[in-house]
């Protein structure tokens, strides 16, 4: 019965459908009877898919269209003419009109036509245009994508009106189909890119997903690695520099972070703010922010092997001072620090997960009160405290908060290495770290590259952001 | 760019280069120099050789270039047969293995001396060599990338706590400027080479390198920064410490950073820095020399690169277990510096001629 | 190979072989060295930080340092004899060495120390300093809560305003002087009304202690030297006394001749100055010939001091503590390998002629008198 074409009978349509739907309580059938006609109609939609207002219009519409004696046309054409504003296509069969009820469409039937009218009153359930909520800078445009694939691609293409920036569009996924599309420059971004990153989409054409996370570490070189090899971003700002380097985006519906690749360690540390401040200013924050970095990885081990294994290597006043603050710890270094840590990572994963508010709150008992009373009952050291901070407050300045997650992670190992072989042991870890990013890729292009001062106008701009002029003005 | 095509530049080349000579010869060369001539006049020797040196290179690109080598091994084939350029190429990455423990051996003993006195030596060095394993499974790209990243960042601290240190410097130790005469200069200078290990691994690496128009500049760059650096530390180590005192202490270019403090800033003992940096650049040199033995030894056997370095990790570990203190630490250097120049010098020339001469043949 | 690394890091997290908890150290910020009433004992006085508690209270009438004395034969043996009273000691924060005079008459410096030299730990800008008394009273005289070791190492740094200190003399220098067979003068610590104070110095020849200095022989020998930071020179014109105060360095050249076997040491000095102080009445600073005229008084002083601490040098002590034979094993390289071993001798009979020249450059806000 599914595959049938539809009844020309309004009334066997409807209990035809009735019974091909009857455990779908949502879908809603309104009858209603166009007068200058002498008709009825039935209307098919699922209940809170459809715009109300411009439902009621087409309803006024087809109730008060007068025949016009002189010139009679069909009810055909009238229906047509009336709901010309939306989008109309025919519907035959059975199936084809499930398909288009499940997918958010309403349809019309009337009375003496066999196919059914397809009204797309679909209402867009998305939120609003407004700042990023992930990546927020102080001068800059305050936009970020939304929900809806649709309205961001608009929004890339409002921006970029060049007929050569692609956008490429594919279904994937099994259960659910899910646009993705593929946004690159034409010319621009390099064949092996292109026919890389299609290679990998059509690997993961039969999954299901429901973010660009997860499309993300699908797609990535090494899926292994703590470190994020492709960029992701709400910023549309963001997303048309890497376009104009030649990059590709991928975005998926229902998503609003956006996809880069392939992206290098230097562009995950770069905020696009850098690039609409001062030069001076700009170089300076990027320093700041490859500074912090280091910072939270390295001073919580960096305390731990100087206190514990080489203390000679302190200045004498400091190393003092340190003693004395330690006098009445229980614990060694290491575990006074992880308590510490561990202490302040669970006070931000609770504040995230808490509405934001009481988040505030839990943010404030827990640094403050805890950390104080952590001291006064010696159970940490004062300076250990203030060391954590240090670390916490640094690894939020890391623009690309996945990528910070991924130093947060690594500061643990770092303060391992410590307790175990001092100095050596962070050295060690230093390396190992190093090395590692020496060896990831991001689409076959190196990962750790404009760090590693060859190309000479890389390096230098991923070091500081020189004046415009002499870069060429492009933003990453 | 790519990563998997595994050539480099010539500024990679240039930082490998580099790497691979600033090893243990930092931290011991004013000693070992000031040992041999007995005077001041070390620096003279540093820049001769180097300048020799550099002269010898310029000629090897030339020959290299000429008879257009993609891979010493196969060039070796062609000079001397199957058999005889295996048991070479044996002898090579015997070489390799050699130095790659003689590094990884001298890091685990100033790390014993001045960090960590009770931990295993055992576990030291295990660590260095795994943590290099996870390196070469990159290949040369990636010991480029990370050559590239700690050079700079140890000539930057380097040079940072030698400008701090003028205060202590007395330029007069230096005096007088070839006071015993030139003759043990000249005598010196015969055994100057063995500062610059390092450098042969230029001919192993000449064919990986992609715009070969800039390898003569890249290698005399590479070259020549670690020359630089040897005079510096050369310069302000004796005019710190004065020759007598040099020639006692084990390790005279930590001594020379432990005899000042800067007050003021937050670590005011620079030793700290000069030993992390000094960690680095064994673990660079360990490594690139682990990769010429794996690679060497991938190319003489023909079987896969994973397996050698697997198999090289504990033959490594235990040839750097051998000696037993400090004093058999340098005589194996001084052992490994016998076969410097044969690998060096000899090797190149001998092969060309015998090359030459045969392609001679072919063609005429 | 990922988790490779994770079997291979269980059996690390069973290390920490080093891991020593800061506060369970003894930090040792000063040492001692004098001679035991036992025959042939060395008396060992560390001075050991204590650290601050952490409340207001417990900081109130707690002394910020403690000093323990072992003696045994070798320096380090007193070390380890003495973790049967302290904690482990850690010596990489130590700033002085004291050495009592008695100790060098008998035992050579070089064997005193040898130990600290030969210690990783111990930094070789640590100072060196002698002493006539016991170290243990100059390491126990501390005033309102300072710690004496802290103090006598931040006393150095006067260097600049007073002449009447030497350069430091730091562990490495002190070594390094001693492989090269050179004599040379060590600061002299002693405790005055209650104070401690640097008064004096002791020439160490052959690594024996041969001599003392009175602090205004250090000064004639800083200005044969050369060395001079800071400081004033006293002198009289009219029967009224002035000073001038030092500005800087502005000339040294020394060069020494050899006439055979006999040495002659030119040294022409010049320095700045400022009018500091005058007494006479009727000072009139702005006419040239006036501060002309101080100036060639204070030089006159000057070579007058240094001519005596030459003579001190060549007939007292026997011996170049001068430094001065840096300049012969430059300049005459042949003659000095020649005689290094009997330098002191040749020094002795080698002629000084010593130039000094003393601007000065400014006489302050005050120029004349009435």
């Amino acid at each position: 019965m599914r595959s049938k074409t539809l009844h020309i009978k309004l009334g066997q349509k409807l209990e035809n459908l009735k019974s091909l739907m009857v455990m779908q309580d949502d879908v809603v059938f309104k009858e209603v009877f166009i007068p200058s006609y002498e008709c009825s109609g039935l209307f098919v939609y699922i209940n809170g898919t459809m715009d109300y207002p411009s439902f009621n219009e087409i309803v006024r519409d087809l109730s008060v269209a007068q025949v016009v004696s002189n010139h009679p046309i069909s009810i055909e054409q009238s229906v047509i003419s009336k709901i010309c504003s939306v989008k109309e296509q025919k519907v035959s069969t059975y199936e084809k009109a499930m398909e288009f009820i499940f997918d958010g469409k309403t349809l019309l039937f009337i009375e003496g036509i066999e196919d059914g009218y397809v009204l797309n009153l679909e209402k867009e359930k998305m939120r609003t245009f407004g700042e990023p909520s992930t990546e927020r800078i102080v001068r800059g445009p305050k936009i970020g994508f939304i929900e809806s694939l649709q309205e961001n691609i608009g929004l890339i293409r409002q921006y970029s009106s060049h007929p050569s920036l692609i956008v490429k569009q594919h279904k994937i996924g099994t259960l659910e189909k899910r646009t993705i599309a593929l946004i690159y420059y034409q010319g621009k971004a390099s064949d092996s890119l292109l026919q890389e990153v299609n290679r990998r989409i059509n690997k993961v054409k039969a999954t299901d997903l429901q973010d660009s996370g997860m499309l993300e570490e699908l797609i990535e070189d090494t899926s292994s690695s703590p470190f994020p090899q492709i960029q992701n971003t709400e910023r549309p700002d963001k997303v048309l520099a890497a376009l104009q380097q030649g990059r590709v985006v991928i975005m998926i519906d229902g998503s609003p972070f956006a996809l880069i690749a392939p992206t290098t360690i230097t562009m995950l540390l770069q905020s696009p703010d850098d690039y609409y401040e001062r030069w001076v200013a700009g170089s300076f924050l990027r320093g700041i922010r490859y500074l912090s970095l280091f910072v939270t990885v390295f001073l919580s081990g960096i305390y731990i092997s100087l206190v514990s294994f080489n203390p000679g290597l302190l200045p004498t006043e400091l190393a003092m001072s340190i003693a004395g603050t330690r006098e009445n710890v229980p614990f060694p270094p290491f575990v006074e620090a992880i308590i510490m840590e561990v202490t302040i990572e669970l006070l931000r994963e609770a504040g995230i997960r808490l509405p934001a508010p009481i988040g505030q709150t839990v943010g404030l008992v827990g640094g403050v009160i805890i950390g104080q009373a952590a001291v006064q009952a010696n159970i940490v050291s004062s300076l250990m405290v203030i060391i954590v901070s240090i670390t916490t407050i640094t690894s939020f300045t890391v623009p690309q908060y996945g990528f910070g997650l991924a130093f947060r992670a690594l500061r643990f190992g770092a303060m391992i290495f410590a307790a175990v072989l001092g100095l050596y042991g962070t050295t060690l870890f230093f390396i190992i770290v190093i090395s590692h990013l020496s060896k990831l890729t991001s689409f076959h292009e190196p990962y750790f590259h404009p760090l590693d001062f060859i190309d000479k106008k890389t390096w230098k701009d991923a070091l500081v952001r020189l004046p415009k002029r002499k870069n060429g003005g492009e933003p990453s | 760019m790519t990563q998997s095509d595994g050539k480099i530049l010539s500024v990679e080349l240039a930082f490998i280069i580099s790497c691979g000579m600033l090893g243990v010869g930092m931290l011991t060369l004013p000693r070992t120099i000031t040992d041999n001539i007995n005077s001041p006049d070390g620096w003279i020797i540093l820049i001769f050789n180097g300048i020799i040196i550099g002269l010898f290179l310029c000629l090897l690109v030339f020959l290299l270039k000429k008879h257009q080598v993609s891979d010493y091994y196969t060039y070796m084939e062609e000079a001397f047969g199957k058999w005889l350029s295996k048991i070479l190429g044996f002898v090579i990455v015997i070489y390799f293995i050699g130095v790659a423990s003689f590094e990884v051996l001298a890091m685990s003993e100033m790390v014993r001396f001045y960090l960590m006195e009770n931990t295993p030596v055992e576990v030291v060095i295990l660590s260095l060599i795994l943590a290099s394993v996870h390196l070469l499974t990159g290949k040369i790209k990636a010991i480029a990338k990370v050559c590239v990243f700690f050079l700079p960042l140890t000539i930057v601290i380097v040079l940072l706590i030698y400008l701090l240190s003028l205060r202590v410097v007395d330029l007069k130790n230096l005096q007088p400027v070839l006071g015993n005469g030139i003759l043990p200069v000249l005598k010196g200078m015969g055994e100057g080479h063995l500062y610059f290990f390092g450098v042969e691994l230029f001919i192993f690496l000449f064919g990986l390198v992609k715009n070969q128009n800039k390898v003569k500049k890249g290698i005399l760059i590479g070259f020549s920064i670690p020359v630089i650096l040897y005079v510096i530390t050369y310069v302000l180590v004796v005019a710190t410490l004065t020759v007598p005192e040099v020639k006692a202490v084990t390790w005279p270019t930590i001594s020379f950073i432990q005899s000042y403090e800067v007050k003021g800033i937050f670590i005011e003992r620079l030793e700290l820095f000069l030993l992390i940096t000094w960690i680095l650049q064994f673990f660079c040199t360990h490594t690139i020399y682990f990769y010429f033995a794996a690679e060497g030894l991938t190319k003489i056997f023909r079987n896969s690169y994973t397996t050698n370095l697997i198999v090289l990790v504990p033959v490594i570990f235990l040839l750097a277990k051998i000696p037993k203190n400090t004093v058999e630490i340098f005589k194996m250097s001084d052992v490994l510096g016998y076969v410097f120049p044969f690998i060096f010098f000899a090797l190149p020339i001998l092969t060309f001629l015998i090359v030459q001469v045969k392609r001679g043949k072919r063609s005429g | 190979m990922k988790k490779l690394w994770m079997i291979l890091l269980i059996p690390l997290l069973s290390g920490c072989w080093d891991s020593h908890n800061i506060e369970e150290l003894s930090l040792v910020v000063g040492e001692g060295i004098d001679k035991s009433k036992k025959n042939d004992e060395i008396k060992l006085t560390h001075q050991i930080l204590v650290p601050p508690g952490t409340s207001v209270q417990e900081n109130q009438g707690q002394q910020k340092y403690k000093n323990i004395t072992v003696s045994a034969k070798t320096l380090h043996e007193a070390i380890r004899d003495s973790l049967l009273i302290t904690n482990t000691i850690l010596t990489n924060h130590q700033r002085i060495l004291i050495i009592n005079e008695d100790v060098l008459k008998d035992i050579p410096m070089e064997a005193i120390i040898n130990m600290f030299i030969r210690d990783n730990s111990i930094r070789r800008s640590c100072l060196v300093l002698l002493t006539k008394k016991p170290t243990k009273e100059i390491l126990g005289n501390s005033e309102a809560d300072d710690i004496p070791s802290n103090v006598i190492f931040e006393l150095k740094d006067n260097e600049k305003r007073t002449n009447k200190i030497l350069p430091p003399l730091t562990l490495g220098q002190a070594s390094a002087s001693l492989q090269s067979d050179g004599s040379f003068a060590i600061q002299a610590v002693d405790i005055k009304g209650g104070k401690l104070i640097l008064d004096g110095a002791g020439v160490i020849k052959n690594s024996k202690l041969v001599g003392v200095m009175s602090a205004d022989d250090i000064a004639s020998l800083n200005w044969l030297n050369g060395t001079v930071k800071g400081g004033i020179i006293e002198a009289s014109h009219h029967g009224d006394p002035f000073s001038v105060e030092v500005i800087k360095r502005t000339r040294r050249k020394i060069t020494t001749e050899l006439n055979g076997e006999h040495l002659t040491i030119n040294i022409s000095i010049g320095y700045t100055g400022r009018l500091s102080e005058d007494w006479y009445t009727k000072e009139n600073s702005f006419k040239e010939s006036y501060f002309k005229d101080a100036e060639r008084v204070t030089e006159d002083k000057v070579e007058q001091d240094v001519e005596k601490i030459i003579g001190k040098l060549q007939h007292d002590y026997k011996t170049g503590v001068a430094g001065l034979y840096r300049y012969v094993e430059n300049q005459h390289p042949k003659f000095w390998k020649k005689n290094k071993k009997k330098w002191d001798e040749v020094f002795s009979k080698a002629d000084i002629n010593y130039h000094i020249d003393i601007r000065i450059i400014d006489f302050g806000s005050k120029g004349g008198t009435k």
